[in-house]
């Protein structure tokens, strides 16, 4: 089926399609900036936080580890590893997007998320899409980054009003918590967080704080090599 | 020297993760992603962010001592499961600090 939308329509239609997602992604973005300050980091460091990374998880972690005084190394290899997941949205996006420009690509690899991504390839997807595909997934990208600036810088304002007296820290581990369930969708993946946050604890007097590698990478082994076995029964 | 350190992280961060964001977009596929990578990708966050929260909550020491300075280990329990039932951020953040607050009024 052709495509019969104008590529301004196509976008517009796009940057809407985030509008049903904003009740997860503001309150969200508030907390990403509440806690950012939680963990010690200044109001104006993480404003330019926000701007240089533009994603949530990473930004929570990059900001505990900072206050943990971790090497540079272990947050950059931490955040990283949160943020390999955009390698798998890049891979799958990418042969919908068809010919654009050098700028268009450059601007998509700074704001592609995870959001944009689902609701964009949930229209590709279908048979029957009206859409121009690329200024779609551009609006979608467009709509998500000014409403996840907009509700973290919020929250960084906020957060920086919060008295430390309310233990409002603790809003940081459990903000990895809530993020965390999610990711738990069947045995293998419950496994490799049991055993990462066993390792992790068993671990935790190593050096440069190596323990929370330790867990990630056996629970990681963990999970895969269970998922591999229970694929090897099935057949 | 703390602000330095952090100034390199956050500009790392934001290339590599530019980088990968981009990996397939800038490349327009010139790549194939191996489904083994898929694979064991699935089960980073989920690692991750288990270690990364476990030894925080399990060895924090608290103010309540009738709980052994545990109480963030109790309230985060509860979190867990409230997390477990909805799914739901907010509502796994508001458990866990109430019960939280909670435990430091009663005791």
């Amino acid at each position: 089926m052709p495509t019969t939308r104008s590529a301004k329509e196509s976008f517009l239609i796009g940057a809407s399609t985030i509008i049903p997602v904003m009740p997860g992604i503001v309150p969200f973005g508030m907390l990403t900036g509440v806690v950012t300050i939680a963990a010690g980091v200044s109001p104006v460091n993480a404003i330019f936080m926000t701007l240089f990374m533009f994603a949530g998880a990473a930004q929570v972690t990059a900001a505990q580890l900072l206050a943990e005084n971790s090497t540079a190394i272990m947050i950059v290899a931490t955040t990283i590893m949160i943020n390999l997941r955009f390698i798998m949205y890049s891979a799958s996006i990418t042969p919908y997007l068809g010919k654009i420009s050098i700028w268009q690509r450059l601007f998509l690899a700074y704001t592609l998320s995870d959001q944009a991504y689902a609701v964009s390839i949930v229209e590709f997807t279908k048979k029957n899409s009206p859409f121009q595909r690329a200024p779609f997934f551009l609006g979608a990208c467009v709509s998500l980054y000014v409403t996840w600036m907009a509700a973290t810088i919020g929250g960084i304002f906020f957060g920086a009003l919060i008295p430390p007296e309310w233990s409002f820290d603790f809003a940081v581990p459990l903000t990895f918590l809530a993020l965390l369930m999610p990711n738990i969708t069947d045995r293998a993946t419950a496994l490799a967080a049991g055993v990462a946050a066993l390792v992790a604890i068993l671990s935790v007097s190593l050096p440069y704080n190596m323990g929370l590698m330790a867990g990630a990478f056996t629970g990681i082994f963990a999970g895969y090599f269970f998922s591999k076995k229970q694929r090897a029964h099935h057949v | 020297m703390y602000n330095l350190t952090f100034w390199i992280v956050i500009t790392t961060i934001g290339i590599v993760t530019m980088l990968m964001r981009g990996s397939f977009i800038l490349t327009a596929e010139r790549f194939k992603l191996s489904d083994k990578f898929a694979d064991i990708l699935r089960f980073i966050p989920a690692s991750v962010l288990a270690a990364l929260v476990a030894p925080a909550i399990f060895f924090h020491e608290g103010s309540v001592q009738e709980l052994a300075g545990k109480e963030r280990l109790i309230a985060a329990l509860v979190a867990l499961c409230i997390s477990y039932k909805t799914k739901n951020i907010f509502l796994t953040i508001l458990s866990g600090m109430g019960t939280l607050y909670l435990l430091e009024y009663l005791f």
